[in-house]
């Protein structure tokens, strides 16, 4: 594995991403849903966070002591950015990282990869780059919303960065597995558009077979990265530690069978 | 899309001889049951430059895919190099021109080439001027800042055809590398071919043999994925004792016996396929004056000469070898 080549191909790929249809596809709406959701907090959400209405919508959605570590302990401007964060996430990684792998294979170009370095390297290559395209658009409205909870929640500096970082860190985490779900599917499409509506199919299907498994199983199984995301809420260590453990599973399962795919693609 | 299980067989190293640039034993690659190649099993040393010729879907295309690493053998072994195609210490040791490759849309030519040097390990500086230089061996300087999409058939196969040589890789593979440019050009990529020779090896596929003959010397044939002949082109084409004549007509037999009938000539064989066309084995110390008295026969027997080649026809011979197969 040659980590320099690794570079090159993420760093190139990522350079034009923000060019091309590949990327903009997912850069126009994403910023324009956030866009929308920071200006709202920025006018008038911040009075109506604090108010009993969204403590008690909060509390009926998650329960009502996360609703206390959310809206009053944390600062809620950024509590809203880490909930709606954490809520649309699924549906924007599939449009950022659709085609990790799908078009190019599919209309050969990998080829000209191919001879200049491994499968292995143009997999993670592609993986680093859908992901920091992800990354940079989640620091940047994160930043955005922590400047918001500055101007606008009564807490302290300190406090407010602090949980900025955590929140922010935290949304990066459950990026991830995302990403690598999509890298299955993508490894086995052959162009961005088929890869997005299957990963939107199958991850509706995953959903309902879960629902449908929970109902029979004993123990509560979730087949999507989103089953992780209500211990995330509560930024306690005891929930976070099995959220991240969960995570990391999604992960690995997900990398691990996008790779096997890919590796054995003709291309 | 196709999803195979490969199951190679290993070739240990010690059977690879130092000079061996691709060696594959029973190669079967399938797609969907149907064998593109089966069995095909081949040696051909480093420094050759190999023309590699068949029918439309002999499974020439495929063989460089298996190559590259674009797809994987169902069976069988191949090595190139002394390793798996998809070894990372052969990458960037091969440049190949696809057949039909297009580059990536919406980002212009010098971008890509600059990705593909700077994949070979170039400094971003050296990147540069190593893409200036095989853009210039090609002519297509100009063309560096123009989108891939829009240039022309010719031009995109040129500006490929510098990237394959990026790096200057020890084999470049070259799938049907003039067709479909204007004679000019197909004459600077053959000169440029018969230029690096020397230097790396080839393996050319095409359908123009005439090429083949001016810029390989060896040649590999395959038929139905199945290997026909591998040797030099020399040995395929008789340069000293043969005529090869084009008449316009077919030859009657008893013209054919009066030529055979001339002191020095061995034997006169008409070509099954062009019944117009034959070939004239002879000894002789004099074969001008022999070939004065062949042509003074058959203008008295009224017949025409069309064409008339010293040796016989490297074409003729390969379209013998595969129809016989």
């Amino acid at each position: 594995m040659n980590w320099q080549r690794i570079g090159i191909l993420a760093q190139f790929d990522l350079g034009h991403a923000i060019l091309r249809l590949k990327g903009l596809v997912f850069l126009i709406p994403v910023l324009f849903f956030w866009y929308w959701i920071l200006k709202l907090l920025l006018d008038n959400g911040s009075q109506w966070l604090v108010s009993k209405e969204s403590f008690m919508i909060t509390a009926y959605l998650f329960n009502p002591g996360i609703a206390q570590i959310l809206l009053i302990s944390h600062p809620p401007s950024l509590s809203v950015f880490f909930i709606v964060a954490l809520a649309t996430m699924p549906f924007f990684v599939m449009l950022a990282a659709n085609d990790q792998l799908a078009s190019d294979a599919g209309r050969q170009t990998f080829r000209y990869l191919l001879i200049r370095c491994t499968r292995a390297e143009i997999f993670l290559g592609r993986f680093i780059s859908s992901y920091f395209l992800i990354a940079i658009v989640i620091i940047f409205t994160g930043i955005l919303a922590t400047l918001i909870s500055l101007h606008n929640d009564n807490h302290a500096v300190r406090e407010t960065l602090e949980y900025a970082l955590q929140v922010i860190a935290l949304v990066l985490l459950y990026t991830l597995p995302f990403v690598a779900y999509m890298a299955v599917i993508s490894a086995f499409m052959s162009s961005a558009l088929s890869a997005l509506l299957t990963g939107v199919i199958v991850y509706v299907v995953l959903i309902i077979l879960g629902a449908y498994l929970n109902h029979y199983l004993p123990v509560k199984i979730s087949l999507v990265p989103s089953g992780v995301k209500d211990y995330l809420y509560a930024i306690k260590p005891d929930d976070l530690g099995y959220a991240l453990t969960g995570l990391l599973a999604y992960i690995c399962i997900y990398a691990c069978l996008g790779w096997l795919i890919f590796r054995r693609r003709n291309i | 899309m196709h999803l195979r299980m490969p199951r190679l067989v290993d070739i240990q190293e010690t059977q690879y001889l130092m000079g061996s640039l691709i060696e594959c034993r029973d190669l079967i690659k399938s797609y969907n049951g149907i064998k593109a190649l089966d069995g095909l099993s081949l040696s051909i040393n480093t420094g050759a430059s190999i023309g590699l010729v068949g029918p439309n879907g002999a499974g020439k295309s495929t063989f460089f895919s298996l190559l590259c690493g674009f797809l994987r053998a169902t069976s069988g072994a191949l090595k190139v190099m002394g390793q798996t195609p998809d070894a990372s210490i052969l990458k960037g040791r091969i440049g190949i021109l696809p057949q039909d490759v297009p580059f990536m849309k919406g980002i212009s030519v010098q971008p890509q080439l600059l990705l593909f040097a700077r994949l070979h390990g170039f400094s971003k500086y050296a990147a540069r001027q190593e893409i200036e230089r095989v853009l210039e061996l090609l002519n297509v300087s100009s063309l560096a800042r123009q989108f891939p999409e829009t240039l022309s058939f010719g031009q995109r196969k040129k500006v490929t055809l510098a990237q394959a040589l990026i790096g200057n890789p020890e084999l470049v593979l070259l799938d049907e590398p003039t067709s479909g440019l204007d004679p000019v050009a197909a004459n600077e990529v053959r000169a440029l071919i018969q230029k690096l020779r020397h230097e790396r090896s080839f393996m050319v596929s095409s359908h123009n043999l005439d090429e083949i003959e001016d810029v390989c010397d060896e040649i590999v044939i395959i038929n139905k994925g199945k290997l026909v002949k591998h040797c030099a082109i020399t040995e395929l084409v008789e340069r000293n004792n043969y005529l090869t004549l084009l008449l316009n007509q077919p030859l009657a037999e008893s013209l054919r016996q009066s030529l055979t009938n001339l002191p020095g000539i061995v034997k006169v064989e008409p070509d099954h396929a062009n019944l117009q066309r034959i070939s004239i084995c002879f000894r002789s110390d004099n074969p001008d004056e022999l070939q004065f008295r062949i042509l003074e026969l058959l203008q008295q027997n009224g017949a025409g000469v069309i064409e008339l080649n010293r040796g016989t026809v490297f074409a003729d011979k390969v379209v013998e070898l595969v129809k016989g197969h």
